[in-house]
């Protein structure tokens, strides 16, 4: 073969994907970039719908680019391409808390067509159950939302049954002990980083609002020893319907769709009364480059056509539209119509948005610092907590004092990055320091500070619970999971340790374990590490 | 010209050559590293002293026997916590020393022993090698880690072998994965490194009354180090940098703690064009162990390297009939091997059928055709498909430029120690960790200096991506090449310059059709590695989420962790990649025309 042939022909190759690849198609009409937190099977199903459509082709809409970003990044993104050139025109899904954010910051476009107001006016409704469905800001329209839904859990009715285990009715259930009992083999509740879910972080914030803050806490962190921690809402629901979990955290529509694939084995519970209705909004972004054409694909997505999407089978979202329901594909899904008005009559709880949002930061980093990178330790503790009590070592009381120990935010002592001061995880506290997240000094100084104070904590109780040995005649010989130091022998509960007691909010907390053992043992890793290499380096020597 | 040239002396070729092959190195390799141990802020090493990275005295124990409170009772296999740093060295050992182990013995079995089936054993043994990342752990997780796994239904529902539930996963399910896709590299190299010895070493040790074990232990075993040693390191450096396995069963908060997956996740989480202190820490402490894993063994076997007496020559191997009383134990052993090793490649081809599975077991229910259509009509997926395609061929060009370029250079320019650089510079990337690649890239491109550029990782990571790829893959190519090189006498070049060619003339009318094949070769092998690249596509593959530049094994990532009902399109891109491989692995065989060393993912 000619090689020469062969090097023009690899060089080519070479340009020619650089070429391909470095231009982008441009494309004749407008083409419409959607921020988007949608899957892509909306992506693609709005995407094909829109661009047949009448509007499309009055606005000249070629093209419409979905990007889809972790939430927290939605503001680089939108800055980031808006200094290239390539302004986002949309923003679409994510939660109300995301939006109200982007509002508060200055990056959304109010809504001014008058078509695109005349049907926001006349065909959606205001609000439901309770939660405004529009934004208004200075009199302006700011976002509108799209779809609404409820938010609860999916059960594996199978696996539940397996372990005769009672199905869920609350969030709290979800922390219970009962749910442990299968660990530390197999956890039996999922939910989602909260970083990486929208959904999930909205279902956390509802917990907080529907149980307070201290409480709140408590029951989000024992459900985080209790479950497998996802990457993402999605894999939540993959998990329900495998049946890798019996319990998990799920937006309406997933819920839905799971039962739909399971042939109702899976089950979607809205906790009683302690559920919102959310609508998922869709609003301009500033800057955009193309208003007029932007504003007509929203006035397509809440169009009776547009809100068509939801209603795929792959997708079963509810509505904000309700006239859908009355088009000859809407009359297909009897099941959706029952789904949005079983949601639209759930009368949940009070949601106060902007207190939802004065600490989404703070609880998105608090959860994977103090949850998510600690779960190990947190889970270790409450293994050894719920064996402890079910052995009988330890009364109810003492049980929900250790409890508060694990899990209250209050409990949680560490030095805040700016001042050095110790403090307290408090609501104001959280609402404090929501905005300094922005500065990646901060947050990694704080998560890092965070991290390491649960960590300490978890590994404080499971200290002190294993020193409460069983009392002689309850102990059913299990191999407990953890080593027990038998040496002890203690029968009575050392009182330092045990006795609850009525401890005010300012007590300081158990020491953390000393530097002492810790760094003995590193000697003796850097002793053996040295021993090793220096055994090697002289066999080497040798073998020369 | 001519004359200058042949007398080896500094060229224009030779200085292009030197200046692209080094400078492509230098900024795409060595500069970013260097980023990364600037930006290691000291107070951040400080925190390794904590238990998260080394805890002492570990938590758990690896296996234990578990009596829940409600249910069977339960076998838990799912390692013990030492903590971030000290997880990944263990698990990377138990790997590295668990591949050589079986690698070893089935090498000797294979390269020693004549028995029936043989052949086949050797095709089938191929399977396991067949990358399918991200695909082959979700395949082993569902078949280990839960009450109604397959495991479990096998042994404890129809054979009744056990009486309880056996769960793996963890940290020991990680190990797992590692083991059963990486043996078959040991393997390969232990195998090239057997039928290498010269015979007449291991007959001289019989003369002199050296026998079965004791032969092993004493010659082969010593003869065949060198083989042993680049399979291991190798499997050594794949393990630590792995993030296919830790991925898929980061559900499991040990799967967590290892510091390959601690880098993905802060990686990951600061897509805000600052690069998480964490994440560089890691990283460094990641490249110092895998360097120094590198070097310890790379020293212990060069030092104990022995020559062979009859270089180069083709024997006949030393192979001799399967004793009859090891007939059984050998079958047994190599059956089992296999049908657990080829599982996940299995299991995606299965899946890659499956239309709808049946809720709560790991069997599909009814069968399609259509997740392959998918590839194509699917847009998402066509667009992945055509990335990694794209940046494939942008790394194959580049390995094949600097791949010649180096070999040429090493080979025939002797150029003092300028060459052994050249040389070392070319090898170095095996032992550069992946994910390191990318944070160095991430440290050094979100530099302002090059916001709007085509280097901008925030715009479009597509050419970062390439580039890591040509210089991760590039020992992979440059390998085959040199081969090549040293097959062709130096003579065929001196006559062309004798009859008044230059050099670039020589090179590409002389060197270049002499060693085509191998060039292919090269490229083909480069190429099938390029596709199935896991820790930058994932890493720097991320940021490109608003620009849709991902790459195939970056979406087989989201499908499996994000997308409802997708794993059968998952699996079609597992089988898609397997497919490719095969074709690789025939037209490198046949062009050849011998079995190649592939050295794994």
């Amino acid at each position: 073969m000619n090689l020469r042939l062969l090097s023009i022909l690899l060089v080519s190759i070479l340009l020619l994907t650089v070429i391909v690849t470095a231009i982008p198609v441009r494309a004749e009409g407008v083409v419409l970039r959607v921020l988007t937190r949608h899957d892509t099977t909306i992506q693609r199903e709005a995407k094909n719908a829109f661009l047949k459509s009448d509007l499309a082709k009055k606005y000249g809409v070629t093209d419409i680019i979905f990007y889809s970003a972790l939430p927290e990044n939605w503001r680089t993104v939108i800055d980031s391409m808006a200094a290239r050139g390539q302004n986002i025109d949309i923003g679409w899904g994510g939660g109300p808390t995301l939006f109200d954010e982007l509002m508060s910051i200055g990056y959304l476009e109010p809504l001014t067509d008058p078509e695109l107001l005349q049907l926001v006016e006349s065909e959606l409704p205001d609000s439901i159950g309770g939660v405004p469905t529009k934004r208004f800001q200075d009199g302006q329209l700011m976002w509108v939302a799209a779809a609404i839904s409820s938010f609860g859990f999916t059960v594996n009715t199978e696996l539940l049954e397996r372990y005769g285990l009672p199905t869920p009715k609350h969030w709290a259930d979800l922390a219970n002990e009962t749910y442990a009992l299968r660990l530390p083999a197999e956890p039996l509740v999922g939910m989602a980083d909260a970083p990486r879910s929208t959904s999930n972080t909205r279902m956390y914030q509802i917990m907080l609002q529907a149980y307070g803050w201290d409480e709140g806490w408590q029951i989000i962190t024992l459900m985080g020893a209790n479950a497998r921690i996802y990457d993402a809402s999605d894999a939540v629901r993959e998990a329900v319907i495998r049946g890798e979990i019996a319990i998990g955290l799920t937006i309406d529509f997933y819920g839905y769709t799971a039962e739909y694939l399971t042939n109702g084995k899976a089950r979607y519970i809205i906790p009683e009364g302690e559920s919102i209705v959310n609508g998922d909004p869709i609003a301009v972004i500033k800057g955009t480059k193309n208003k007029e054409a932007a504003e007509a694909f929203i006035r397509w997505v809440l169009s009776v056509e547009g809100q068509k999407v939801w209603l795929n089978p792959e997708i079963n979202r509810l509505p904000i539209n309700p006239k859908v329901f009355d088009t000859p594909e809407g009359q297909e899904r009897q099941d959706l119509k029952s789904a949005y008005e079983r949601a639209v009559e759930n009368i949940g709880i009070q949601f106060d948005d902007e207190l939802a949002r004065s600490v989404v930061h703070s609880l998105r980093q608090f959860f994977t610092s103090t949850i998510t990178e600690a779960q190990q330790e947190l889970r270790e503790a409450w293994v050894e907590l719920v064996r402890a009590k079910y052995e009988g070592r330890i009364n109810q009381a003492q049980f929900k004092e250790f409890i508060r120990k694990l899990a209250s935010p209050l409990e949680l002592k560490f030095e805040d990055p700016e001042t050095d001061e110790t403090v307290s995880f408090t609501l104001e506290y959280a609402q404090s320091i929501n905005d300094k997240f922005k500065d990646p000094q901060f947050t990694s100084t704080i998560k890092e500070r965070w991290k390491e104070a649960a960590r300490q904590r978890y590994l404080s109780v499971l200290e002190t619970v294993k020193t409460i040995t069983a009392p002689p005649e309850t102990s059913p010989t299990t191999t407990t999971t953890t080593t027990t130091t038998p040496t002890t022998g203690a029968t009575t509960p050392s009182p330092t340790t045990s006795t609850p007691p009525q401890t005010s909010p300012t007590t300081t907390p158990p020491p953390p374990p000393g530097p002492g053992p810790q760094t003995l043992w590193l000697v003796v890793a850097v002793i053996v590490i040295i021993i090793v290499a220096a055994a090697v380096a002289l066999r080497a020597r040798r073998g020369s | 010209m001519g004359l200058r040239g042949r007398l080896g002396g500094l060229d224009v070729t030779v200085v292009l050559q030197s200046i692209f092959v080094v400078s492509m190195l230098a900024f795409f390799l060595l500069i970013p590293i260097f980023h990364i141990i600037s930006k290691t802020s000291p107070e951040w090493l400080a925190n390794f002293a904590k238990s998260e990275y080394f805890r002492l005295p570990p938590s758990g124990s690896p296996v234990r026997m578990i009596k829940p409170l409600v249910g069977p009772p339960v076998m838990l296999i799912e390692g013990a916590d030492f903590g971030i740093i000290l997880n990944s060295l263990i698990v990377a050992t138990i790997v590295t020393v668990s591949t050589t182990l079986i690698g070893i013995v089935l090498a000797f079995i294979m390269a020693r022993y004549e028995f029936r089936g043989k052949g086949l054993f050797r095709i089938l043994l191929l399977i396991p090698m067949l990358p399918t990342p991200f695909v082959n752990a979700f395949v082993i997780k569902q078949w280990i880690t839960s009450e109604k796994s397959f495991i479990n239904i096998l042994l404890r529902d129809i054979l009744h072998l056990t009486g309880f539930t056996i769960i793996i996963d963890g940290l020991a399910a990680v190990a797992l994965v590692q083991t059963l896709s990486f043996f078959p590299i040991v393997y390969l190299n232990v195998f090239s490194a057997l039928i290498n010895i010269d015979p007449t070493l291991e007959e001289q040790a019989e003369n002199m009354g050296a026998h079965g074990f004791k032969l092993f232990r004493t010659v082969t075993l010593p003869l065949a180090l060198p083989g042993i040693a680049s399979g291991s390191t190798l499997v050594f450096i794949f393990s630590l940098e792995d993030l296919g396995a830790p991925i898929v069963f980061s559900s499991h908060p040990l799967a967590r703690r290892l510091i390959s997956y601690q880098v993905f996740k802060h990686f990951y989480a600061t897509v805000t064009g600052e690069v998480d202190p964490r994440a560089v820490a890691l990283s460094l402490i990641l490249l110092l162990i895998a360097v120094t894993g590198f070097m310890i063994i790379k020293r212990y076997v060069s030092l104990r390297g022995y020559a062979m007496l009859s270089k180069g020559g083709r024997w006949s191997p030393r192979v001799s009939p399967l004793p009859r009383r090891w007939a059984l134990l050998v079958y047994l052993f190599m059956v089992g091997l296999i049908s657990v090793a080829a599982l996940p490649q299995i299991g995606v081809l299965y899946f890659s059928f499956a239309e709808k599975f049946d809720p709560m077991s790991p069997f599909p229910t009814s069968y399609t055709l259509g997740n392959f259509q998918k590839l194509v009509s699917d847009p998402l997926t066509s667009r992945v498909i055509v990335n990694s395609l794209t940046y494939s061929l942008i790394a194959v060009s580049l390995i094949v430029l600097m791949g010649f370029s180096s070999s040429y250079l090493v080979e025939r320019r002797k150029l003092g120690p300028f060459s052994s650089v050249l040389d070392a510079l070319a090898t170095i990337p095996i032992a550069i960790p992946g994910i390191v690649v990318a944070v160095g890239y991430l440290a050094m491109f979100s530099n302002p200096i090059f916001a709007s550029t085509p280097l901008d990782p925030f715009l479009s990571p597509w050419l970062l991506i390439a580039l890591a790829y040509s210089v991760r893959r590039l020992p992979f190519g440059a390998r085959t090449i040199y081969a090549g090189l040293q097959q062709i006498h130096v003579n065929l070049e001196e006559a062309a310059y004798t009859v008044g060619a230059g050099r670039l003339r020589t090179l590409f009318q002389i060197v270049a059709p002499l060693i085509v094949a191998n060039v292919f070769s090269g490229a083909m092998l480069s190429f099938v590695y390029c596709m199935a690249e896991v820790s930058v596509s994932v890493t720097l593959g991320g940021l490109g989420e608003a620009s849709q530049s991902q790459p195939i094994t970056y979406h087989i990532q989201n499908l499996l962790q994000r997308e409802a009902g997708a794993v059968p399109v998952a699996s079609a891109l597992g089988a898609f990649l397997m497919t490719l491989q095969i074709i690789a692995f025939i037209v490198v065989t046949k062009l050849l025309k011998q079995r190649v060393a592939f050295l794994g993912v």
